[in-house]
């Protein structure tokens, strides 16, 4: 079964190909992710949501060369499909629409930074 | 982004990736594998070697996903249907085509163990199949009895007649109560004609207890009828022809007149009690006085459905002593459904029967079934570089290994089915030899969806046992190796096919040694000294008017020229049926009690039939005081310890006249049984002729039947040959004689079959051999001997198995006769020498051929 909506964690991976690219691959990701948002992140995790994404068609992926510090073994190279893209952008825009219509006192004062 | 300092054993732990390849699917274990190192080596840079290891095993369980665990589907697998099974026959086909002599020796294997294993399942089906036609099968019972004589337990059958109307009376239990008795043949009068008919005397009851359907009338009403018969719709037939047989009447044992009351369906083939007609018991119970110490009778009891068996048989238990004196006879109720397959007792309780046959015969047939399979994978497996390239072409084109395995299981298939087939049509041509081999009438029945399942059944599972191993060997090929021309045949494949060879061999020459052993023991106990005269001794069965008229029949019988001594007596000297305990003989001790046969017989009894006088004289009209007087065999007066048997008296006042020497009776090859014998003057069942063998012996019988006819003209004239009769006791034996000699003949036919196999396919793989041999000056004796000489091991190796084996067996069955031959080491020797006289037949025939051929032909290209 393929859903064609976008989940949280999904979406993030999604963005994060997207910036990597051409040198997206499970590892990078993880360590990008973690670097962003300071929690730990498996490769288990990312890797999951790699294969569904690219089950739902938004990314594809083709076997890259290999390295040493990976025994030899090949890796796997993640790109985003033009099916991605217009789902990072119709999020985007949904998004962006919702912002430009919070009036300017609704949401409570915070500091940032 | 290496590492900067990577310590040497800076490397993730070794046991979460053997994990992760136990459950990671290989078309991901890969990337998989190298995303995990790859970040363990930047962890390791960054944190240090400890905690990246720790994390590692989390990243490790990070992976145990479903989606991981999955493999990758198959890329060829839809196309496995018909095409890949078309290719598979295909292939088949052509190598069967291709390897004609192994092919036929395959299918000729299996189609002989087949037809074995068919014919043993006809059997057994139909040993199963015994008595349970009958509708009420598990609320019926035969009444038994546990006698206790000298602290031996006898158990049998009979009971007096005056229990069936005592358990119709007093226990609400029993439904239905039928006495049945007086089996045997009975003369029937017709209008014109006359014949005797086996037939037995039943109660009505006994149609509402069995299922025996009536074609016409009411069977109950008919036997509660003392002047109405039923009978059988064959023997309807027989009598009446086309006529309606009810209400025809017919004279009984030219006494009584019946009349027909009931027509039923003729007794089914598989029922223990067999009968062309059934009398009113009320008859019986007319003429004579039936009491409690009378056990000739069988009582047939249907229980009400749901009574509590043991309950009830505890009840019953003493009922004959009540009514007996002083007897020691405990009743029970045996289920009928038992009685066929269960009907040997040992202390009482049941120890087999005929089960035991089944059991052995259904081990014979699984056996030759296994030496059949043995043969296809010796053959598949030692041939398989013919088909190593094929495998490992397959493989390299993408066949995985089970599809290969299915292919070969599906060539093993194909061939037991082909010889499926074969053996079908020799089970057709082989029953009628094969009912007269064991004395039994097996039908093959097309129409029966059983049997045709229970074949298709056993030819599976004897294809996929052939055909497993081979299928597996074959399939573990690397076709890296066999396509560069390697195949080396494991040793342990080769020592496996001999270890399958000295298991064939091993079957067979303990059926030989068993063949042997029973036909030596069949010889010796036909060959016993039987204490009387058997040549030259005619029994004549005598029924009513005849035996009255004994004394003018003797002297009219006496007055034919070659007839030298005429008597009678109440049994035919080879069964003597009726017998006392509780016999009473001076210094008797209280405790000691055996059976001793009786027999009544006329004057000149011990003249005609033969026997040896040890002391005293024979019964003479000479003595009136004979009439109360009596003779004793040698085992009755050893039993009794009497020291001058001569005038003691015995018994109920009965003097002793004479000792017989012992003489073979009931079973030939127990002890003698300690007898007693009356004397008896009328009413005597069997006239015994002693006449000169000449030329002119049938023109006597003619003479004799002209006497016989004169005297009593409404009985047909019958006689027996003593001999022939007593020959005729051991048509089980030789039965079984002939069924070990069969299938040991067959196991040793199917395992030489295999032998022709692989001893061609050694000659052929040691073709180049042989021919730098002969070059070099090898004789064909020579060449011949080293092939051959392989093949005798397994066979001296399966006689050191067997003969002890086979010993032991035999020893056992020996001894369950008193009579018996022992065992000699030739019997072995003989076996042994057969069997491997055969091998080497077979094998030296493939050999010389090899040794022949010239070695220009084998070595001409290389």
């Amino acid at each position: 079964m393929r859903r064609s909506d976008l989940g949280e964690f999904e979406e993030v991976v999604l963005l994060t190909v997207a910036v990597l690219t051409p040198e997206a691959y499970s590892v990078v990701i993880a360590e990008e992710l973690e670097q962003q948002t300071g929690k730990t992140i498996t490769t288990g995790a990312v890797h999951a949501a790699l294969q569904r994404l690219e089950n739902k068609g938004f990314v594809k992926s083709e076997m890259g060369e290999a390295t040493p510090e990976r025994g030899g073994r090949r890796k796997r190279i993640f790109m985003v499909t033009v099916a991605g893209s217009r789902i990072l952008h119709e999020v985007r825009e949904v998004r962006n629409s919702l912002w430009d219509r919070i009036a300017p006192q609704s949401l409570p004062q915070i500091n940032i930074a | 982004m290496l590492p900067k300092e990577q310590k040497p054993d800076a490397s993730p732990p070794r046991w979460p990736d053997k994990l992760l390849e136990r459950f990671c699917a290989p078309h991901l274990l890969e990337e998989v594998m190298g995303d995990l190192h790859e970040r363990f080596y930047l962890r390791a840079g960054k944190v240090g070697v400890g905690k990246a290891r720790r994390q590692y095993v989390r990243e490790v369980l990070s992976y145990l996903r479903p989606y991981v665990f999955k493999k990758e589907k198959l890329l060829y697998q839809k196309n496995l249907t018909i095409d890949m099974l078309q290719n598979y026959l295909k292939i088949a086909w052509r190598n069967i085509l291709l390897h004609r002599l192994y092919s036929i020796l395959n299918v000729t294997g299996l189609a002989v163990g087949l037809a074995c294993g068919i014919l043993i399942l006809l059997w057994i089906s139909l040993e199963f199949s015994f008595d349970k036609f009958h509708k009420n099968l598990p609320d019926t019972f035969v009444m038994m009895k546990n006698q206790d004589l000298s602290g031996t337990i006898y158990t049998g059958e009979t009971t007096p007649a005056p229990l069936s109307s005592k358990l119709r009376d007093d226990f609400p239990e029993i439904k239905y109560v039928a006495c049945t008795g007086g089996f045997g043949q009975h003369l029937i009068n017709r209008e014109t004609e006359s014949s005797y008919e086996n037939g037995m005397y039943a109660e009505g009851d006994l149609f509402n207890i069995l299922t025996f359907p009536a074609l016409m009338g009411d069977p109950v009403k008919a036997l509660n009828d003392p002047s109405s018969l039923v009978i059988t719709e064959s023997t309807a037939k027989k009598w009446f022809g086309d006529q309606n047989p009810m209400g025809k009447t017919v004279r009984l044992n030219n006494t009584d007149e019946l009349q027909v009351g009931a027509v039923i369906q003729d007794v089914p083939n598989n029922s223990t009690f067999k009968f062309d007609m059934v009398l009113p018991f009320r008859l019986l119970e007319q003429k004579e006085k039936l009491k409690w110490d009378n056990n000739s009778f069988i009582n047939f009891v249907a229980l009400q459905p749901e009574t509590d068996l043991s309950l009830f048989n505890k009840k019953i238990k003493f009922l004959l002593t009540e009514n007996l004196e002083n007897e020691k006879v405990e009743l029970f109720a045996y289920p009928l459904a038992k009685l066929h397959l269960y009907s040997k007792f040992r202390n009482g309780e049941p120890v087999g029967g005929n089960i035991e046959m089944i059991q052995i015969l259904g081990c014979l047939g699984i056996f030759i079934l296994l030496i059949a399979c043995i043969n296809f994978m010796n053959l598949a497996t030692a041939r398989s570089e013919r088909r190593a390239r094929e495998v490992g072409i397959r493989k390299v084109m993408g066949a995985y290994r089970r599809l290969i395995v299915g292919q070969f299981l599906s060539e093993a298939l194909l061939m037991t089915f082909l010889g499926l087939a074969l053996s079908i049509c020799l089970v057709n041509l082989l029953i009628p030899f094969f009912n007269q081999l064991i004395v039994k009438k097996l039908d093959f029945n097309f129409t029966n969806w059983q049997i045709w399942s229970s074949l298709l059944v056993i030819g599976l599972i004897t294809g996929i046992v052939a055909g497993s191993y081979p299928a597996f060997y074959l399939s573990g090929f690397q076709p890296i190796r066999v396509l560069k021309g390697v195949v080396i045949q494991g040793r342990w494949a080769a020592r496996l096919r001999k270890g399958l060879v000295t298991f064939q061999f091993i079957i067979s020459i303990f059926l030989l040694i068993t063949t042997i052993v029973i036909f030596k023991q069949l010889d010796y106990v036909q060959k016993r000294p039987l204490g009387y005269e058997q040549e030259n001794l005619i029994e004549i069965p005598a029924n009513g008017d005849l035996s009255k008229q004994f004394a003018v029949v003797k002297n009219d019988l006496l007055h034919i020229p070659g007839v030298t001594s005429v008597s009678a007596s109440t049994d035919n000297l080879l069964q003597l049926g009726g017998g006392f305990t509780d016999f009473s003989w001076p210094g008797k001790n209280p405790e000691e009690d055996f059976k001793i046969t009786v027999t009544w017989v006329q004057y000149d009894w011990v003249k005609t039939a033969g026997l040896h006088l040890l002391e005293g004289r024979d019964f003479s009209p000479d003595y009136g005081s004979d009439q109360s007087a009596c003779l004793l065999n040698k085992t009755a007066v050893q039993r009794m310890g009497l020291k001058e048997p001569i005038g003691t008296i015995v018994g109920e006042n009965n003097q002793v006249i004479g000792v017989v020497d012992d003489f073979v009776f009931n079973n030939p090859t127990s002890d003698p049984e300690p007898m007693i014998i009356f004397l008896r003057t009328n009413g005597l069942g069997h006239f015994f002729v002693r006449f000169q063998n000449d030329a002119e012996w049938k023109q006597r019988i003619a003479q004799m039947e002209t006497v016989i006819k004169k005297h009593s003209p409404t009985y047909p004239f019958d006689f027996h040959f003593t001999k022939e009769e007593y020959q005729m006791q051991f048509d089980e034996i030789r039965g079984i004689g002939n069924l070990t000699t069969t299938f040991s003949g067959l196991a040793i036919f199917i395992a030489c079959l295999g032998l022709v196999g692989l001893s061609a396919y050694i000659a052929e793989q040691r073709r180049k051999e042989i021919g730098i041999r002969k070059v070099l000056g090898a004789s064909v004796s020579q060449i011949s001997f080293s092939l051959s000489h392989d093949f005798l091991k397994p066979v001296v190796w399966s006689f050191i198995v067997a003969a002890p084996l086979a010993g032991w067996t035999m020893q056992q069955l020996l001894q369950k006769m008193d009579y018996h031959i022992s065992l000699a080491w030739w019997m072995f020797v003989l076996a042994g020498v057969i069997a491997a006289i055969i091998a080497l037949l077979t094998v030296g025939f493939q050999s010389i051929r090899a040794a022949l051929a010239n070695p220009v032909d084998s070595l001409r290209n290389e």
